[in-house]
């Protein structure tokens, strides 16, 4: 139990509860100062000035945070449509057993509105998480919320669990975003202060004017000398510098616009700086009213059609190259009671469930179901998961950081996460790698090391299309490190900007193609057969002298693979045609072929120039 | 004995939403206590019918410019404030009732009652249809009990949190407030939907019925509770967040022994020392409904050309519609990055106007940096600091030596706006 004044204890202005607000489009008033000119930004040219943030390492978790304010109906949202009790006690507001979207292998189902989270549970990728609650729950919002957010039952709740990890970790402006007007707790530390972003337009501070960027820089400069008005004064004069610091690094997440709806806005705004690569390491949303007292099942429907509208919207705007770094997290300061009230809504309850999603969860349900019969004192569910086990498991697997630091204990984790960013992933999380295929694990190694990242950013690798000699030095190149390079393009027909000019330079550079025989040209175009592959790797790895002829049937002598071959066979980065004793160097090679020939050739030792 | 107008401005910042500097001169000839007593008994208070008829949209945004116009430059400042902090803390929302002219009767009550007695403020806001609506007792009925006002009359409204209640106490409450709902647009006791059982609240067992327990709540067993509990509120608001547990103990006293009457407690609070302590007047940063109503009045723009609407929302603070039944928080809740670029963008479009219109402040052009910055300075009311003066002095200074100087007056209204000294209340 907090203490008696627990509702105007200075820490609790922290807890901001921004945005759960329904129902009125922030943008409805936003749209009479659009109309007026009022706002004044011209985005293109916003979006090309953005400099400064730091991106993330290439092994860092994002983690996105969705919360559910009011007290989400968890029966509802995972509904326990095989057990009798849900429809006895629920009455009119319990989800028609015949709407509930099953979940394979599971006693529970989604509601019927969750269609794009049910598609994603059957991929693997949703951990459904039962039963999570605090100790001692006391049924108000704001202590329950407060918990949720400090990660410190029982305590004053002065910094936020997420914000914890922060005061610990490696400094940076941008590394926790808050998406509305608002910061709510848990993003904010004992030290860390986390940025908040507005939606629709980017924040003030980049102008092509002098004049104009003149004024901002007065207004960063607010906090290089204190008024001596005392903290608050410091506080606003720090705010207005970080304003502007934030404003020149988010500029290019937003383009395109995020859409206007609520939480298909934030959410997609996430991801867009999630792709813009901003050094975001925990990105907070939210939204509601959940608080369902009367009236249940419009709001609930809607609030549930939202959440599915806008995490579809999250995972199609995720770039695929940075999806396998990313996770959501949902939660609610608590769920709903199991027996209907006489308003046809549901009164403030206890333990509910949260969704954990992403490619690298372990996709089905985790701990055990509550009882909907065995209920407190107030008729709610006993909590058969600490929130902390959650958290405990984000903060240690997810983030990389110390759980015991943040929650002050150790709490033992459900095994949510299959993997973390940085472990390969099976077929490199690609859905047309099968994981029977023989070139799924050169895949999954490509993929983890970034020298792949699917066909134009799709989730699709194209295992059976043929390469073209662009693609291959692309490969190569990234194979190598992505070295610098400069000087003059030797192709006539390698224009600049093209994805695969530098990688083509760079291999002109390094003797590793001389373009096409008696010509200035490279034909990037053109597709890559078995014998040029060989080629090129051999000359990547120094045209070393091979110690023995290939015993290939179909490589004579005298073409220009012959060596390049006997080197792979040598190395057995080549095996020949399966079943037989050929090479089938005219043929086109195909990606999933290249993928494993350049697998084989990193495990002989070949990588590094 | 006159009274520095250092302290003048600060009271007037905070029994209201700030005064011109002129105001403040000619204030400061007054005695300390003539000048809160002046406040307390400002009027006549304008009337106040429903702003416009037409949608219930149109309804609600004129509600909005209608009250900012009256915080940035009506005649009873004192009462808005007490009226706005009502408003944060019985609230109800146009998210959820969707119906202007109900929100707008319940702030006719706040305001008639912003300085009157709590008792009665309770009583009235309780049966008025916002509420009903907003807390679902409009559902309550025997048998099928509703409790969300129950709760957050206790926890959020009169006691607070964790302060001696319990769940029992929660759902006997519910079941003493069935059946006072609402019939058509109007309040309306139905006996056949009301629970005449026994209800034991607060350790007394009785045939409960609603109203009667806001004065059981009041005068019972919790009774400085509630006491210490809205006097912390009201304290918090004029003048910071963190009364010393002493001061509390007084105001409380004060404000039980009045049998609850707010100028009371407001008197008190104006009159302590700790009011002009450096915790008190450092210690609030302005909310964006102050932030909005300082810069409508210091630019001498209305509300219909200020759009205070425009901008409330994604600042944080849109009146009639908070964002949860615990209304706003304070201080560091404003402070936020994006709630600062709204900021920015609300002074920034005032600027422009401003630049467009010659008679203010015409001097400015030709004035020196520091005259410039003395008159925009005073213009919007702050005393600034030797740091905010210099900024301020060498951006003047700068625009005019890179032959930006027609930029000196746009950009100086709307840095001035951003200052430190501008965004403390």
């Amino acid at each position: 139990m907090l203490p008696a004044d627990i509702d105007s204890a200075p820490a609790l202005a922290h807890l901001t509860l921004d945005d759960s607000s329904s129902g009125l489009s922030r943008r409805a008033f936003l749209q009479g100062a659009l109309a007026a000119g009022a706002l004044g930004v011209a985005m293109p040219s916003w979006a090309t000035e953005a400099f400064g943030a730091t991106p993330l390492g290439p092994n860092d978790g994002i983690l996105v945070v969705v919360l559910m304010g009011g007290g989400n109906d968890g029966l509802n949202m995972v509904v326990p449509y095989q057990d009798g009790a849900y429809y006895s006690r629920r009455g009119g507001l319990a989800v028609p057993q015949a709407s509930v979207l099953p979940l394979a292998g599971a006693a529970v189902g989604l509601h019927p509105a969750l269609t794009g989270v049910a598609q994603r549970y059957a991929a693997g990728q949703v951990a459904v998480v039962q039963g999570v609650g605090y100790p001692n729950p006391d049924l108000s919002h704001f202590t329950s919320m407060a918990t949720w957010m400090s990660g410190l039952p029982g305590q004053i709740p002065t910094s936020g669990w997420l914000g914890r990890y922060f005061d610990a970790a490696a400094p940076n402006t941008l590394r926790g975003v808050a998406i509305g007007s608002g910061v709510p707790l848990h993003m904010n530390g004992a030290s860390h202060r986390s940025v908040s972003l507005p939606v629709g337009a980017p924040p003030p501070g980049l102008s092509s004017e002098d004049w104009n960027r003149r004024m901002f820089s007065s207004i960063e400069a607010t906090s290089s000398a204190s008024t001596g008005r005392g903290a608050l004064a410091d506080a606003i004069a720090r705010t207005c510098t970080d304003m502007m610091v934030v404003a020149r690094d988010v500029a290019p997440a937003y383009v395109p616009e995020p859409p206007d709806s609520k939480l298909v806005g934030d959410l997609t705004l996430a991801a867009q700086l999630i792709n813009a690569d901003v050094g975001a390491r925990v990105i907070s949303v939210g939204y509601g009213d959940f608080d369902s007292h009367a009236n249940q099942p419009f709001m609930h429907d809607s609030r549930m059609q939202e959440l599915d509208a806008a995490l579809t919207a999250f995972w199609s705007t995720l770039a695929f190259a940075q999806s396998h770094r990313v996770t959501v997290v949902t939660f609610s300061e608590f769920g709903r009671r199991v027996q209907v009230n006489g308003s046809n809504g549901t009164d403030h309850g206890t333990a509910a469930p949260m969704l954990v999603m992403g490619s690298r969860v372990r996709g089905g349900v985790h701990g055990g179901a509550p009882s909907l019969t065995s209920l407190d004192r107030s008729g709610n569910l006993v909590a058969t998961s600490d929130f902390r086990q959650v958290y405990a498991e984000v903060i240690d697997r997810w983030l990389g950081g110390s759980s015991s630091a943040v929650l002050g204990g150790n709490f033992a984790h459900h095994g949510v996460f299959a993997s973390v960013p940085g472990d390969p992933l099976p077929g490199g999380g690609f859905s047309d790698v099968p994981a029977g295929a023989f070139y799924a694990t050169p895949v999954a190694w490509l993929a983890a090391q970034g020298i792949t990242t699917g066909v134009g950013g799709s989730s699709r690798f194209e295992p059976n299309a043929p390469v073209t000699r662009g693609e291959m030095v692309t490969f190569l190149w990234r194979f190598a490190g992505q070295p610098a390079v400069s000087g003059p393009m030797p192709f006539s027909d390698v224009p600049t900007g093209a994805f695969y000019s530098v990688p083509v330079m760079w291999a002109a550079a390094e003797g590793i193609t001389t373009g096409v025989s008696g010509t200035n040209r490279f034909d990037p175009g053109a597709r890559v057969t078995r014998g040029e592959m060989a080629t090129f790797l051999w000359r990547y790895a120094r045209q070393p002298v091979p110690t023995q002829p290939s015993s290939f049937s179909d490589v004579s002598r005298t073409a220009f693979y012959a060596v390049p071959v006997d080197f792979l066979a040598q190395h057995a980065i080549t095996t020949g045609v399966a079943g037989t004793n050929r090479f089938a160097p005219g043929n086109q090679v195909t990606r999933g072929e290249m993928a494993t020939f350049l697998w084989r050739f990193d495990q002989a030792g070949f990588r590094a120039r | 004995m006159p009274t520095p107008t250092a302290d003048v401005a600060h009271l007037m910042r905070r029994a209201g939403f700030g005064a011109t500097t002129a105001q403040v001169a000619s204030l400061a000839a007054q005695d300390w206590e003539d000048l809160v007593e002046g406040l307390i008994t400002a009027g006549p208070t304008p009337p106040d019918p429903l702003p416009a008829q037409g949608t219930s949209w149109t309804t609600f945004v004129a509600m909005i410019q209608t009250w900012l116009d009256r915080m940035a430059t009506g005649p009873t400042p004192l009462r808005e404030k007490m009226a706005l902090v009502w408003h944060g803390h019985l609230t109800t929302s146009f998210s959820k009732t969707y119906d202007a002219e109900w929100l707008w009767q319940q702030n006719q009550v706040l305001r008639a009652h912003a300085l009157g007695n709590f008792r009665t403020l309770l009583h009235q806001v309780a049966l008025g249809p916002a509420m009903l609506d907003y807390l679902d007792n409009r559902h309550n009925r025997v048998g099928a009990p509703n409790e969300n006002w129950a709760r957050e009359l206790m926890e959020l409204f009169v006691l607070g949190a964790g302060s001696g209640y319990t769940q029992d106490d929660v759902a006997a409450m519910a079941r003493a407030w069935t059946g006072h709902g609402i019939n058509g647009r109007v309040y309306q006791f139905r006996s056949d939907r009301h629970d005449n059982g026994q209800k034991t609240i607060l350790g007394v067992t009785a045939n409960w019925d609603g109203p009667a327990t806001i004065d059981h709540l009041l005068d019972g067993p919790l009774r400085m509770t509630a006491a210490r509990f809205v006097a912390r509120k009201v304290f918090a608001h004029l003048a910071h967040p963190s009364p010393p547990p002493a001061t509390l103990d007084e105001l409380a006293t004060t404000f039980a022994d009045s049998d609850w009457d707010i100028s009371a407690l407001v008197r008190a609070i104006l009159l302590h020392p700790d009011f002009r302590s450096a915790a008190a007047r450092d210690g609030l940063v302005r909310m964006p409904v102050e932030f909005a109503a300082a810069a409508m009045r210091c630019s001498g723009l209305p509300a219909s050309v200020a759009h205070p609407e425009w901008w409330l929302d994604a600042m944080g603070q849109l009146v009639f519609n908070p964002p949860n039944v615990s209304g706003w928080r304070q201080n560091a809740y404003w402070l936020t990055t994006s709630a600062m670029g709204t900021r920015f963008n609300m002074a920034r479009n005032i600027s422009w106007r401003l630049n467009d219109t010659p008679t203010f402040l015409p001097e400015l052009g030709s004035a020196s940096p520091a005259d410039a910055v003395a008159l925009v300075c005073d213009q919007f009311e702050i005393a600034p600091s030797a740091a905010t003066r210099s900024r301020l002095e060498g951006h003047v200074a700068e625009l005019r030596a890179a032959r930006h100087g027609w930029a000196v007056r746009p950009n100086l209204f709307t840095l001035v706006m951003l200052t430190p000294e501008f965004n403390l209340a």
